[in-house]
């Protein structure tokens, strides 16, 4: 059963771990290690940065990272309702996205929001251009975001991180690890560059201008048919 | 009777010419921002008409745009033509275009990650059942316990003829560095295990037992001593760490 595995690991980092199984594999990996890792990330209340982990296990770096993609690797199964993630260098177990509708049935959770178009756009900025202040944030939305910022503050997607050394001495904001767990990002690494961005989007804008000259076209030459 | 309406994420002048923008299917630079000039100011008059407070904002993109218009409407001057850079309007409003296009990629990310939910283990509040551990001792032992510490000699008090009116300092008998500095000589002394009863024995006295524990934690946080006790409230065995 276990053969069927649905992926929840982005490329990169699949990449990574073949890699890193090609060269050594689970096989000297004992099954009391493995047990020991998953019960610390098991109890632990928060997620459990890897430092912990090594300090109270005392197993390599290597051992470790190994251990850890076993266990990422089992709970991929489909038999699992529950997956190993790791967030800026820590992890923790969650329940797969596709049970949701029954774990908030059970808890009877009615509110789950999403963000509004607003929110986003300020994160967006704020994951960007971060550290930053909130003038600077409002120069480029052209509107007073102090309303978001109480919100996204609230959903503890950002933070504080300091005051800007200029008049005033402005607060500064960064993003938090909830931001990187909500959108589900292993780090901000994994945030395309804004040149990637652009052209990603450029790339849209042509393949869709294409295709509605190809649309066009085509309603030319039926009409010319018609015509005919 | 008058009627206000208060949007929370109120859209800005920015949000309005970047939505003249996509509607006209234009291209952000400064000619097409000259033929939509004209549909921002009436906007603009709608708004007012509608009696929405004008933000200074719009009226200073408004200035900006109009600008922009009588730029592209003058005759081209060749020889200023190549200093010529970007109008400010035109970066910001690139930024703008930008910031929204990743917010759409982030709501893609935002709904493609769900709604995953973790169980909440919380070691705290399973710690009260934790603590009912077994003592491993006789009540009279433990009374025999008790008694020996609430009979230990308090302290001596010194009679002085005081002042009212001034402070009295007490005189420091017993501190943790000196106490620290005792435990380590007795400990190398014997070069082997040393009782915890023993190193209090001959000092009856309820500060300086407690002192004495202070500096043996203290010891202990170090990593200088190792101790040892086997059940509560048995003898605690202290020996040098290696």
């Amino acid at each position: 059963m276990s053969e069927d595995k649905i992926s929840y690991l982005s490329n990169k980092r699949r990449e990574k771990e073949q890699k890193i199984l090609d060269n050594l594999g689970f096989e000297d990996l004992k099954p009391k290690e493995i047990a020991l890792v998953e019960a610390l990330i098991f109890s632990s209340k928060k997620k459990l940065p890897r430092s912990v982990i090594k300090e109270i296990t005392a197993f390599s770096e290597e051992k470790l990272e190994r251990i850890i993609i076993y266990l990422e690797q089992k709970y991929q199964g489909v038999e699992f309702g529950i997956q190993l993630k790791e967030y800026n260098d820590s992890y923790l177990f969650q329940t797969k996205k596709e049970f949701a509708a029954e774990i908030e049935q059970l808890f009877d959770i009615t509110k789950v929001s999403s963000l509004s178009t607003a929110s986003m756009e300020t994160l967006a900025i704020i994951a960007y251009r971060q550290p930053v202040t909130r003038s600077e944030i409002e120069e480029i939305r052209g509107v007073s975001v102090e309303r978001t910022l109480t919100t996204l503050t609230k959903y503890e997607l950002i933070e504080e991180v300091g005051r800007k050394e200029t008049i005033g001495n402005p607060i500064i904001y960064g993003t938090t690890d909830q931001f990187l767990e909500y959108l589900d990002i292993e780090d901000l690494a994994e945030l395309p560059e804004i040149e990637r961005v652009e052209k990603l989007f450029a790339e849209e804008i042509e393949a869709a201008a294409e295709q509605a000259a190809e649309e066009e076209m085509e309603a030319e030459s039926k009409k010319d048919s018609k015509e005919i | 009777m008058d009627y206000k309406l208060i949007l929370d994420d109120f859209e800005g002048p920015l949000e309005l010419l970047y939505q003249l923008v996509k509607k006209n299917e234009i291209n952000i630079s400064e000619v097409s921002l000259a033929k939509i000039t004209d549909q921002y100011l009436k906007h603009l008059e709608q708004m007012r008409e509608f009696d929405i407070d004008l933000a200074s904002e719009f009226l200073i993109i408004a200035a900006e745009l109009i600008e922009i218009k009588i730029k592209a409407l003058l005759p081209v001057d060749d020889e200023l033509e190549e200093e010529e850079t970007e109008h400010e309007l035109i970066t910001r409003l690139r930024e703008y275009e930008l910031f929204k296009n990743i917010a759409q990629m982030l709501k893609e990310w935002e709904e493609r990650a769900g709604n995953r939910y973790q169980a909440k283990v919380d070691i705290e509040e399973l710690m009260p059942e934790m603590l009912q551990v077994d003592l491993e001792i006789s009540a009279s032992k433990l009374y025999e316990l008790v008694v020996k510490a609430l009979t230990a000699e308090k302290e001596e008090e010194t009679e002085v003829l005081k002042n009212p009116k001034l402070e009295y300092l007490k005189e420091e008998k017993f501190n943790i560095s000196n106490k620290i500095r005792d435990i380590l000589k007795d400990i190398r002394q014997v070069n082997h295990e040393v009782s915890f009863f023993h190193l209090i024995k001959e000092e009856n006295n309820q500060l300086e037992i407690v002192v004495s524990l202070l500096a043996l934690l203290e010891l202990m946080k170090r990593k200088r001593i190792r101790v040892v006790q086997d059940n509560n409230f048995s003898d605690i065995r202290i020996s040098m760490e290696r």
